[in-house]
């Protein structure tokens, strides 16, 4: 049995896979319908107070799902890749592991890619729900500008995942890995809000699709996709290390 | 020829010195027992031969291929999804030695799970984790298997079961265990070392141990009465110790077996004893192993 294998049944028979889609699919069938009937539930639940609130479109309904899917989704994420990269979380588990191989690397890339991977077919499967459900009650939306933010959702993806390997190398457990990850993706998003920086940083990513479908279409936030793979890979890099001198 | 060794291996947690320049040498083909005390270090030794730790200073010496040794810890565990035949597949993939489905199933039938290989380890018992483990270990063909207590978790029957396996693997398979268990240890290795407190206070063959390391010792059967033999040999000087043991028997030591032998004859006639029998008696390892480690505290004895 491949390495690849062993990942690909790890998602799918510990059902975390199915977490991830679930989360995904829902707020893409979900959030379109919800924007859709906002106002009429506003309507209905004002008791006599009048809520202007502006029309709903298709980029609102879009600008809903990304937004609740890179804060709730990007937590699943991160625990699912957390259980799954924190490599000696069970020292008698990583007896099994370590003692077989010399490379931490071996073990370290087949999970990152899986749980990457996973996490962006996940995604993919929502947005298509997402853009199912905004084409039948908005209207159609432009496909192509659909796959150009779904590309730059998927390099924040990977960022996530590479973030979570980073402190699988330097925690042990999987919660402190998977805390370790929220917080520090907490100071990058605080950080997002100084206007100098927020080009730069991974956190312009999961605003791409909306912003691609949105009038305000920003063309390709370039300079943030740069440093976040050149971040990414540095995190993954560091984890390798970390892993490879953490015999004690 | 060693199979595998140390030089000078010491490992340091701290203040706490868990092996103190050891010297392991083990030979090719071997069945060599590692005993000791808790806290001793026979863990710490196996896991640093396994390279799961890093010894503070000195070195670990084998001869083989890379992959060639194999470690099957106290506890194992798997992960809970996967079948028995598949974790022998990770297990091969991660040593980059490919074998046949059926090799594995058959390795899995060498340890007692051949009816349960398709099974979802989740439910395995105990007793079926520790033979997986070992199956695990025994996957990629090494040349030096470390197994930590082995049988630990075993009913009387498997426990028989699994020695008679560990036994089989050798000399093709230098085997290297560790065990609280000194009768296990004393019915299938031919080779033992002592750890106490981080030292490695004796190596070698388990028999020459035992005729080195135990006083000479001997069982007088004797027609009742008893008591003026018993008077006799305590009043001998060449007798070091006398005891009346079960009923009609002596048992006496002496430090020189040669002195035993010439007067012994003499001694028992001049007390008109009726002599059945006397035969020396071999001390057990437990036996030895005790009176070496006498002078170890209780705390040095229980420090896990």
């Amino acid at each position: 049995m491949s390495l690849w294998k062993l990942e690909a049944l790890r998602l799918w028979r510990t059902r975390r896979i199915v977490a991830l889609a679930a989360i995904f699919i829902i707020l893409g069938l979900g959030i379109p319908v919800l924007t859709h009937e906002l106002p009429s539930l506003l309507k209905n639940s004002s008791g006599g107070v009048t809520i202007i609130a502006p029309p709903p479109t298709a980029a609102t309904a879009l600008h809903d799902f990304t937004s609740n899917a890179s804060q709730i989704g990007t937590l699943v994420l991160v625990i699912v890749a957390a259980a799954g990269l924190a490599l000696d979380a069970n020292p008698a588990l990583a007896a099994f592991y370590r003692s077989r191989t010399r490379s931490p690397l071996r073990l370290l890339l087949p999970r990152v890619i899986a749980v990457a991977v996973a996490g962006s077919i996940c995604f993919a499967a929502g947005v298509i729900c997402c853009w199912y459900q905004t084409d039948v009650l908005f209207g159609p939306l432009g496909v192509n500008a659909l796959a150009a933010g779904f590309s730059l959702e998927t390099t924040w993806i990977a960022f996530c995942v590479a973030l979570t390997a980073f402190w699988a190398g330097l925690v042990r457990g999987v919660l402190p890995v998977a805390g370790m990850t929220i917080g520090s993706l907490l100071v990058v998003g605080f950080t997002g809000n100084i206007h100098p920086v927020a080009r730069w940083l991974p956190t312009a990513m999961p605003a791409s699709l909306d912003a691609f479908i949105g009038a305000s279409h920003p063309g390709a936030p370039w300079r943030a996709v740069v440093v976040t793979v050149a971040a990414a890979l540095c995190l993954l890099a560091i984890a390798g290390w970390r892993l490879q001198h953490r015999i004690d | 020829m060693n199979a595998i060794g140390t030089h000078g291996l010491t490992k340091r947690y701290a203040s706490v010195v868990a092996l103190d320049d050891v010297g392991l040498a083990v030979p090719a083909g071997s069945l060599f027992g590692l005993v000791g005390p808790n806290g001793s270090g026979k863990t710490t030794l196996l896991e640093t031969l396994a390279g799961l730790r890093r010894p503070t200073s000195g070195t670990v010496e084998w001869a083989g291929p890379p992959g060639g040794v194999a470690y099957c810890p106290d506890i194992a565990e798997f992960e809970p999804w996967l079948t028995a035949v598949e974790v022998l597949g990770v297990a091969l993939a991660l040593l980059d030695h490919p074998r046949a489905v059926q090799d594995q199933r058959a390795i899995l039938d060498r340890v007692g799970l051949g009816d349960v290989a398709d099974r979802h380890v989740g439910g395995f018992s105990r007793g079926m984790m520790t033979r997986l483990n070992i199956a695990a270990g025994l996957a990629g063909e090494p040349s030096v298997l470390l197994m930590d207590e082995p049988a630990a978790a075993l009913d009387p029957a498997g426990r028989v079961e699994i020695l008679d396996l560990i036994d089989s693997l050798t000399p093709a398979t230098t085997v290297v265990i560790s065990s609280h268990d000194l009768a296990d240890v004393e019915a299938v290795c031919d080779h033992v070392g002592i750890l106490a407190g981080g030292h490695l206070l004796y190596q070698g063959p388990l028999e020459q141990l035992i005729a080195q390391a135990a006083r000479p010792r001997w069982r007088l059967i004797v027609r009742q009465p008893l008591g003026p033999t018993l008077d006799a040999l305590r009043h001998a000087p060449w007798v070091t110790e006398v005891e009346a043991a079960a009923r009609g028997q002596i048992e006496f030591s002496s430090d020189s077996p040669a002195v035993v032998e010439e007067r012994l004859a003499a001694l028992l006639a001049t007390c008109d004893a009726r002599v059945v029998s006397v035969t020396p008696v071999r001390p057990t390892f437990e036996q030895v192993f005790l009176a070496l480690t006498a002078g170890l505290t209780t705390r040095e004895r229980d420090v896990a």
